[in-house]
């Protein structure tokens, strides 16, 4: 995927978001559907929002296949607790990723941080042109402890602001930041180590 | 160079590139430093999958349909209350009188508590009982500790009058008192509790 392909990614991101984000009452009326157990506002909430929990497990674990069932689980979690879910599409956003995120956290305790992913099963495919890129870039995202990990993904690969981040993890917004700079030189030197390593 | 490292960081989250360059030029490490930055903001985005697979749509609507499906069927915890309460209905005034009858027994017993040492008799549990005030709060007592036991045989010592006194719940033949103030059991077909209260023990 080329640089230019970037830009149309952030842009569609923002196509897609905008749709319920922006209309929080159509979001009242799909929430109060799904909650009423109506298979259309369920279609809808899936189609809407389960690439953001994909993406964000797929990030996290590297592996495609247990991406899949993260999600499938997190929309299952999500449907039990429907009926305590406030109408609201940022609110619902986020706790989409803290639900996601627990389902990783709970994986990677249970394989006590040594998941291994099949070269198959790996989230970038052999095919991409930038396959060696972003190959390395994961491995070093990869090597940050796990609450590390979940920070950068969630700041600099979904995209979500500080505020939503500090919200979602209860800290305050200054404690954030400055976490984020220094995973971030962190990072930067993982990543060289990395590259002189080849 | 931590300092230098942040200013870079600041400078690029900025979109002052730039000046984010120039300030790194001042060092190799910076420099270096600047250069892996610059990739990761390239491509930690490109990381992002902007979309589900149609598989996994359609697997995650199949099993939300199911859970609906089961939900509709199942019954709502008021009708579950009500289906659980229906047959208690017939019930309820006498078991709230014996409720009420418990409640007053215990209430009416001098003690608060029983004490008790426990002990493990070859196979069975010996309770000893101390200062059990009535034969009311050992029955009560027991049938809470040891519901499962098929016989009891309780004895309670009246501290007072020196006297050992017995209440059998169910006898039990197979004891067999060797001495005044000491019983033990005699074999296994024993009962799974025996309870009973000797004068030299106290809690």
């Amino acid at each position: 995927m080329s640089s230019s392909d970037s830009g149309k990614l952030s842009q569609s991101r923002e196509q897609n978001a905008q749709p319920l984000r922006s209309r929080e009452m159509e979001f009242d009326q799909i929430l109060q559907g799904a909650k009423n157990h109506d298979r259309g506002a369920w279609q809808m909430l899936v189609k809407e929002y389960s690439h953001r929990i994909y993406s964000y497990s797929l990030n996290f674990s590297g592996s495609r296949q247990f991406a899949e069932e993260a999600t499938q689980e997190a929309f299952f979690r999500i449907f039990k607790s429907i009926d305590r879910i406030e109408a609201n599409p940022k609110i619902f956003e986020l706790y989409l990723y803290k639900t996601a995120k627990n389902i990783c956290i709970d994986n990677y305790r249970k394989h006590k941080g040594e998941h291994i992913v099949e070269e198959q099963d790996f989230m970038i495919p052999k095919w991409d042109p930038d396959y060696a890129t972003k190959e390395l870039v994961w491995r070093a995202l990869n090597s940050l402890p796990q609450e590390e990990r979940n920070l950068m993904i969630m700041r600099e690969i979904e995209g979500l602001s500080y505020e939503e981040i500090a919200t979602m993890e209860n800290i305050p917004l200054g404690t954030l930041k400055s976490r984020l700079n220094r995973i971030k030189i962190k990072l930067a030197e993982i990543l060289q180590k990395l590259e002189k390593r080849g | 160079m931590q300092d230098i490292r942040e200013e870079i960081l600041l400078f690029m989250e900025e979109g002052r590139q730039k000046e984010a360059e120039a300030l790194a030029a001042g060092s190799r490490e910076a420099t270096e430093f600047f250069e892996a930055q610059k990739l990761l903001n390239a491509t930690l985005p490109e990381l992002r999958v902007p979309l589900t697979p149609d598989s996994l749509l359609r697997k995650i609507e199949f099993r939300l349909i199911e859970e609906t499906l089961k939900a509709e069927e199942e019954p709502t915890f008021a009708e579950k209350l009500r289906l659980w309460l229906r047959p208690m209905a017939s019930l309820s005034l006498p078991l709230f009188l014996v409720g009420a009858g418990v409640l007053l027994i215990l209430l009416k017993s001098n003690q608060s508590r029983v004490n008790y040492y426990a002990y493990k008799v070859k196979s069975h549990v010996v309770y000893l009982l101390d200062r059990a005030s009535s034969a009311k709060d050992i029955l009560v007592y027991l049938l809470d500790r040891a519901s499962s036991a098929k016989d009891i045989l309780v004895f309670f010592f009246d501290k007072n009058s020196d006297k050992v006194s017995e209440t059998i719940i169910k006898k039990d033949k197979n004891v067999k008192k060797e001495e005044e103030k000491r019983w033990q059991v005699k074999s296994d077909k024993n009962p799974r509790v025996l309870l009973c209260s000797f004068p030299s023990y106290r809690a």
